[in-house]
């Protein structure tokens, strides 16, 4: 065998083509990952939900998430799913990070790793507008037939409070339909979402219960896997440095702050 | 103390899924008289001898089934309030129900009705039976011999979409197994637990239902 | 007391009965005898109202055949099938009571009570619970004669009751046939049987394309035909080869 024909050159072109199709089969194999897939539900409005006119998703959580990537210097896929979709597939592996307006609690946080927080609101309820009562604090739930989201703690907290009967709805959306349509007589359920929705649904005849006190506020964070560390820490250094900058004008931009 | 966690957590979820259970067998059970109503009526709108009879039924029949099952429920829960026509969850799901099953029903009527021979109702015409007595002694039995086995079946079927009901938020089954894997994050043990209830239900059903066809396999 | 007078039929185009006429007595015994096609199940069954007829008129005892009167025909005049058409979901004695109990309102035990002896008679006696599928074809036929009887009809019509039977089993059927005759049954038989027909029947009446061609005594008629279509038909069916 020549020489040339082991010379460093060759080998590395030979070795190229092996090299790249591995690299090409086994993208997040590499020892610091560029592109994690985003779990997102497309009903979350103001938060993530999807743009029909440009058929993207949009939202305050989908423009942080990015920004939080760009300062990173990640790349992100987003998948759609269902609310309660988000956590299984998160522990599945088939997403890598969750951006939605989903609260940080002790129960969840047994199963995956939240972010520092990057937004806080509590519950909210709609009725329709016929209804004279006023609802100052949860008691005032009592007797009524409540709608909530599915995989939140608010369906409980209306149990407690002596709902006559709650239904569990896939969205907040669905459940405002239900309302609308006189099956319950109440929605309860994230605030911002809630009022994003009563606020941009012309002739709802549904009110947002301005007086409502919410029992707690509680943390709107990025979600990882338990033990991903590693990306948790990126995620945190970056909402750190964007906190009361390009996060802080994100949120006024939608209401929120 | 792993295997006592493990038996406090299915004593908590085992009451709301029984009672889901519950909910699936009531929805089942008046979602399939719905369905032996209709489908009576259709058959008998088919076998009509009047053409304005038989012609709505076919297309009824066709029309609905060639539209998933899941569709005409969201029909009947989300669309018809607006032309003010508002059911509540359940009586939707047994409406949709009933109605999408309502068509196998009429079909297996009209074979069963259909198998028996014309020349044994002959024979009994000759001894002068009236079409009263013919219907009840010699058309209806003989009929029914070919109507349970795949009656029975349909039924298994039914039992297992009466699951679609979860998606418009009837407290069924499967709708209880989602909230509690939702709110607890054991999909693992919840949806076995879901599985085992299904069969549960469905496997002496299968049971009857062979009985039933061997029975009546003697031509 | 059946009088059957020019008795025209249609099947859409195809005349199938034109201008039968003829007379059965009491305890007469009528056969019918023709190629298949002639006729002879149509007037048959024009008799008991299982088909209608066009012109022409039909009476039993002196009741004219129509549509309204058929619960009455029904209750005089019974028929025996060629494929018999037993209910198989009953028993042979089910079977034999069903006509007694449900159409004409007897008491159960005593129907059954009549329905016994009459099986004895068909010579059936041990398969009262039998179910017909059962049964030979033989025995099923003898079961559908022996719920014919149980209706205790005035006549009965016998549609080619041996033509779908082994050719061992047709003897016992014609035997049972023979003895109905010899007490005094009326009946007309549609029948390929020239040997019963001969030795059983009082007339024979030869059908051909809707017409009574020839009728007659019977030993007359199967012995010496006048007519030769007769004697053709008879030919043809007595020595096949």
């Amino acid at each position: 065998m020549s020489a040339f024909a082991l010379s460093p050159v060759r080998i590395t072109r030979r070795a190229a083509i092996p090299l790249l199709s591995f690299a090409a089969a086994r993208p997040f194999a590499m020892a610091e990952a560029n592109t994690y897939v985003v779990g997102s539900t497309a009903t979350g409005v103001p938060f993530t939900f999807l743009d029909l006119a440009k058929k993207t998703l949009t939202g305050a959580m989908v423009e942080i998430t990015q920004a939080v990537a760009n300062d990173a210097g990640f790349s992100i896929q987003t998948q759609i799913m269902s609310f309660s979709a988000l956590i299984p597939s998160l522990t599945a592996k088939k997403i890598d990070i969750i951006s939605a307006a989903i609260l940080r609690t002790a129960a969840r946080e047994q199963v995956v790793d939240f972010s520092d927080p990057i937004f806080s609101y509590g519950p909210g309820i709609v009725i329709s507008d016929a209804d004279r009562q006023s609802y100052a604090s949860v008691a005032d739930l009592s007797g009524k037939n409540v709608g909530t989201q599915m995989g939140t703690r608010y369906g409980e907290q209306a149990q407690r409070a002596g709902a006559a009967a709650v239904r569990y709805y896939d969205s907040l959306p669905d459940a405002l339909h239900d309302l609308h349509a006189g099956r319950i007589d109440a929605a309860y359920g994230d605030a911002p979402i809630l009022s994003y929705h009563v606020a941009h649904i012309p002739n709802s005849h549904l009110r947002y219960v301005a007086e409502f006190h919410p029992p707690a506020l509680e943390d709107v964070c990025l979600i990882v896997r338990k033990g991903d560390t590693q990306l948790r820490n990126r995620i945190n250094a970056s909402i750190a440095r964007l906190k009361s900058t390009t996060i802080h004008s994100i949120l006024m931009k939608w209401n929120l702050a | 103390m792993e295997m006592h966690a493990l038996l406090s957590q299915l004593r908590q979820f085992i009451p709301l899924l029984l009672s889901g259970v519950v909910m699936t067998v009531a929805l089942t059970a008046c979602a399939l008289v719905l369905s032996i109503v209709l489908g009576f009526i259709w058959a008998a709108m088919r076998m009509s001898k009047y053409g304005i009879l038989r012609w709505p039924a076919l297309i009824a029949i066709n029309v609905i089934r060639g539209i998933p099952i899941i569709v005409q429920l969201f029909y009947v829960y989300f669309v018809l309030p607006d032309i003010g026509i508002r059911l509540n969850a359940f009586v939707s799901g047994v409406v949709a129900l009933g109605l999408a099953y309502s068509v196998y029903q009429a079909e297996n009527f009209r074979a069963g009705f259909a198998s028996v021979d014309p020349m044994l109702i002959e024979a009994v015409e000759s001894l002068g039976m009236k079409p009263g007595t013919i219907m009840r002694r010699v058309r209806l039995p003989l009929a029914l011999r070919v109507i349970l086995p795949p009656f029975g079946n349909t039924a298994i079927m039914l039992l297992k979409d009466s699951s679609i009901a979860s998606t418009i938020t009837v407290a069924e089954l499967t709708r209880a197994g989602q909230l509690i894997a939702v709110s607890t994050f054991k999909n693992m043990q919840i949806y076995t637990l879901v599985a085992l209830l299904y069969l549960a239900m469905s496997l002496p059903l299968s049971f009857l239902t062979r009985r039933l066809e061997r029975r009546f396999a003697r031509a | 007391m059946i009088e059957v007078s020019d008795v025209y039929k249609k099947y859409g185009e195809h005349e199938v009965l034109r201008g039968i006429s003829f007379s059965v007595k009491k305890g007469e015994v009528v056969c019918l005898i023709g190629p298949s096609g002639s006729g002879k199940s149509t007037i048959l069954r024009c008799i008991n109202g299982l088909e209608n007829y066009g012109q022409g008129s039909i009476t039993v005892d002196n009741t004219p055949v129509t549509p309204k009167s058929l619960p009455e025909i029904r209750s005089k005049v019974a028929m025996v099938f060629q494929r018999f058409h037993l209910l198989p979901h009953r028993t042979v004695l089910e079977n034999v009571i069903e006509g007694p109990v449900y159409v004409q309102g007897i008491d159960r035990n005593v129907a059954m009570e009549h329905a016994q002896k009459l099986l004895g008679k068909v010579g059936l006696r041990d398969k009262f619970d039998a179910y017909p599928e059962k049964l030979s074809g033989g025995q099923q036929q003898r079961v559908g004669i022996a719920r014919a009887l149980a209706m205790r009809p005035s006549a009965i019509l016998f549609d080619e009751p041996t033509s779908a039977l082994d050719p061992e089993l047709v003897g016992e059927v014609l035997r049972v046939m023979r003895n109905l005759a010899d007490d005094g049954m009326t009946m007309i038989v549609v029948t390929h049987e020239i040997g019963f027909a001969r030795e059983v029947a009082d007339r024979v009446l030869f059908l051909d394309a809707g017409k009574i061609v020839e009728s007659g005594p019977a030993r007359q008629i199967l012995t010496t035909p006048k007519m030769e279509r007769t004697r053709d038909f008879l030919q043809r069916v007595i020595h096949p080869l």
